[in-house]
């Protein structure tokens, strides 16, 4: 047995680090049963806890991060200093339009990007229409409290909901059972629209209505006739941020 | 989801994020598509809590993104990201700190879809649950991403000497709680 490495050694030392064999260690092991041993256990209790350390992801988790075209395209390189000056000036004026471009986008634009968000192949499975009822309204109401959203009353019939960055804004996206299937609502907090916005478009239909500072989307690939609920939902969001 | 990591087997390492050198925005999706699982699940372990996971990790990236240019070494992302949610963390432990304590909340959340019906994992979560935050982080550091002692220490900001006690605590906590046979030799000596 290796003099230099004690028993007490080698536990205090695979303890805190069990895949760690330096020479000393490794020798201490073939000669000692009993710390071989411990150094096994030591192993398998890592397997176990590396197995219990990675709970699952959420679904989608990654599209949701996903930055979109208006906030990537903020930023540019300038080498010259005057350009940088001369820029910044345009800059203030150019954001300033983009800010209200942004808070105020076409309808075209904005019906593309909700359309786009909800087939995208990370979100896609939201509209699947085997999805079981959520029956969880806390946490309903969780996903559009951290949007800046509330309702009044409770949705019982909801199927999906995840707070989701649009545009660079998070927004709370909702599926509920519809009459014929699902059908997606997407609060948006800070995209502003004067009147209905139709959306038709890769086979999706449906509407982006006006509510207060905000609007909501509500759009759907089946039969389901959305303007039923386009008067309920406007009247019973509440932006809270 | 892309999860290079888990299929191998392997301890998350960093990933090359930037080869070759792209655009900043391909830069961002390479560095979130890597680091994501392991940051939702080291935010999860934090917070006990997956829709404020989910909110870190997305604060995380987002502040990533706006100061991505500061990241010189691409090895380092994994490092500076979980920095980042960290502090993102401490924050809202700060804001929630007169209305709930961690410690206040069950044992297993049971909103969060954790890892089914199997019962070993059941009771090893529990056991990680039980431990103390100061042992349960650097152990999850360590063996959830795959950080080295000298790494945990320096993001924690303790001696390395403290990591290794703490890390040999709770693995000695965990024994005891998983009912396993042995002696924790080596308490305290580390």
């Amino acid at each position: 047995m290796n003099a230099s490495v004690t028993c007490l050694d080698v536990r205090r030392i695979l303890g805190a680090e069990p895949q760690r064999r330096d020479a000393g260690i490794a020798e201490h092991l073939k000669d000692c049963p009993a710390c071989a041993n411990f150094a096994r256990d030591m192993l398998a209790l890592d397997a176990r806890l590396d197995a219990a350390f990675k709970v699952p992801v959420p679904e989608g988790l990654e599209a949701r991060i996903a930055l979109d075209g208006s906030l990537k395209n903020r930023r540019r390189a300038w080498t010259n200093p005057w350009y940088a000056v001369a820029a910044s000036v345009l800059m203030t004026v150019a954001l300033a339009g983009l800010a209200w471009r942004h808070a105020h986008p076409s309808d075209a634009v904005l019906a593309d990007a909700v359309v786009k968000h909800i087939e995208n192949p990370e979100e896609i499975n939201a509209i699947a229409p085997d999805r079981a009822l959520l029956h969880d309204a806390a946490y309903v109401q969780g996903v559009m409290q951290k949007a800046g959203a509330g309702m009044q009353g409770s949705m019982d019939d909801v199927t999906y909901a995840q707070v989701c960055l649009f545009r660079g804004e998070r927004v709370a996206h909702l599926v509920v059972h519809g009459a014929n299937g699902p059908v997606t609502i997407m609060l948006l907090r800070h995209t502003h629209v004067d009147k209905t916005v139709p959306v038709d478009q890769d086979g999706f239909h449906g509407v982006i209505v006006p509510a207060g500072e905000g609007s909501i989307a509500i759009v759907t690939n089946n039969n389901t006739p959305v303007q039923p609920m386009e008067q309920e939902l406007a009247n019973n969001v509440q932006w809270t941020l | 989801m892309s999860e290079p990591q888990d299929k191998s087997g392997n301890k998350p390492q960093a990933q090359p994020v930037s080869a070759p050198m792209g655009t900043h925005q391909h830069r961002f999706e390479m560095l979130a598509r890597a680091q994501t699982p392991g940051l939702y699940r080291y935010a999860y372990w934090l917070c006990r809590d997956r829709a404020l996971a989910e909110d870190l990790v997305q604060e995380t990236l987002l502040r990533a993104w706006r100061s991505l240019d500061s990241l010189r070494e691409e090895a380092a992302a994994r490092r500076w990201l979980i920095t980042i949610l960290r502090n993102e963390f401490m924050r809202e432990l700060s804001k929630r700190r007169d209305t709930v304590a961690i410690d206040d909340l069950p044992l297993v959340d049971p909103s969060a879809n954790v890892g089914g019906s199997d019962t070993d994992m059941f009771d090893v979560r529990r056991a990680l649950w039980k431990l103390t935050p100061e042992y349960r982080e650097p152990l999850a550091l360590q063996v959830l991403i795959g950080c080295s002692t000298q790494e945990i220490a320096e993001m924690l900001e303790l001696t390395q000497g403290t990591v290794l006690t703490r890390l040999h605590r709770a693995r000695n906590q965990l024994r005891e709680h998983l009912g396993l046979a042995g002696t924790a030799l080596g308490e305290g000596a580390a």
